[in-house]
């Protein structure tokens, strides 16, 4: 059990840099997806948004939410939620796509 | 019952004060206090994640129509919401970070600003919802949009209001919290020593971000 030990003592908190960072990457993500919505990209332009939208919550579940420096069970908890919502998602898109 | 927080208290008086009867020491406490809400954002997750799913399904039975409702949607104020959420969730990270730092001053105005922020969204959210009533576009059998007289159409827009809206409510819950939190930096009950409710509480204000940043592109730009 690693998870912020030293969060008891100010001395040893780091920077903070990577939180402004994160910002930084999540309001450009933002800017790309607001710009590619006036490039025509076909049946991608949805594929490509969600994509985008994706790469941002996992900043913000890996900086902001910390999820990075949490235990492993955390961790566990994340990823199978995700993936059980991409399997329901992906199970209706494949039961219509080849009815 | 715990013991009212000083602001001179020790380490060891902070532990056995905040310490519940279940666990050997805090550091146990806090995991689980952070293990439990990731289980409790999982099934908020889960519970967006049927709607999700409804819009894929209809979506591909309506594709026209959904890429007509998206343009008729207001632009302007869904993707200045975006910014607005995306930078609360910037500062009540930031706080927390704050807190870590023994500067809980810094970290109330951060919670403050976390709050301001979560206001505005919800003060454009009406906006765009009374532009929506003006026109007639209502959830289900209320649906009276002349331009977009669809099933498809009608079926964009009831999406549009079940998920937004049960977002929307989300961020009021949220709001509530921040503010439960602001008033705990404030008196001095959430500090560097010990922060794990606000910790946690940001937690859910990153997942109520998280849906939002998918639903922008869903409900606003993929026409």
């Amino acid at each position: 059990m690693h998870e912020r030990e030293a969060d008891d003592d100010p001395r040893h908190v780091g920077s903070g840099l990577k939180y402004v960072a994160a910002l930084v990457a999540l309001l450009l993500l933002t800017i790309l997806t607001f710009g590619l919505h006036f490039v025509h990209l076909g049946v991608a332009g949805p594929v490509v948004a969600l994509v985008i939208a994706g790469t941002k919550v996992a900043i913000v579940a890996l900086i902001f939410m910390e999820l990075r420096e949490s235990l492993a069970a955390t961790r566990m908890v994340a990823i199978v939620t995700v993936a059980f919502v991409a399997l329901l998602c992906f199970g209706i898109v494949g039961d219509i796509a080849w009815r | 019952m715990s013991a009212p927080a000083t602001q001179h208290e020790t380490a060891d008086e902070t532990t056995v004060r905040r310490l519940g009867v279940q666990f050997s020491d805090l550091a146990k406490q806090d995991h689980a206090a952070r293990f439990g809400m990731w289980v409790f954002l999982a099934s908020e997750l889960l519970l967006f994640a049927g709607l999700f799913a409804l819009y894929v399904a209809y979506r591909i039975k309506y594709p026209q129509e959904f890429a007509d409702g998206v343009h008729h949607n207001a632009l302007a104020l869904g993707t200045t919401n975006t910014f607005v959420l995306i930078i609360s969730s910037f500062t009540i990270a930031y706080a927390i970070h704050m807190l870590r730092k023994d500067r809980p001053r810094v970290a109330f105005w951060l919670l403050i600003t976390t709050i301001a922020l979560g206001a505005l969204f919800l003060v454009f959210k009406g906006i765009e919802y009374s532009g929506h009533f003006a026109h007639g576009i209502f959830p289900g059998q209320l649906y009276a949009f002349a331009e977009m007289p669809t099933d498809g159409a009608r079926m964009f827009f009831t999406l549009y209001f079940f998920m937004t809206g049960l977002h929307a409510i989300h961020m009021i819950v949220g709001l509530g919290i921040v503010i439960w939190l602001a008033m705990r930096v404030w008196k001095g009950l959430a500090n560097a020593r010990y922060h794990t409710e606000v910790e946690v509480g940001a937690l859910y204000w990153h997942l109520v971000d998280g849906i939002w940043i998918f639903l922008w592109p869903l409900f606003y730009l993929t026409g």
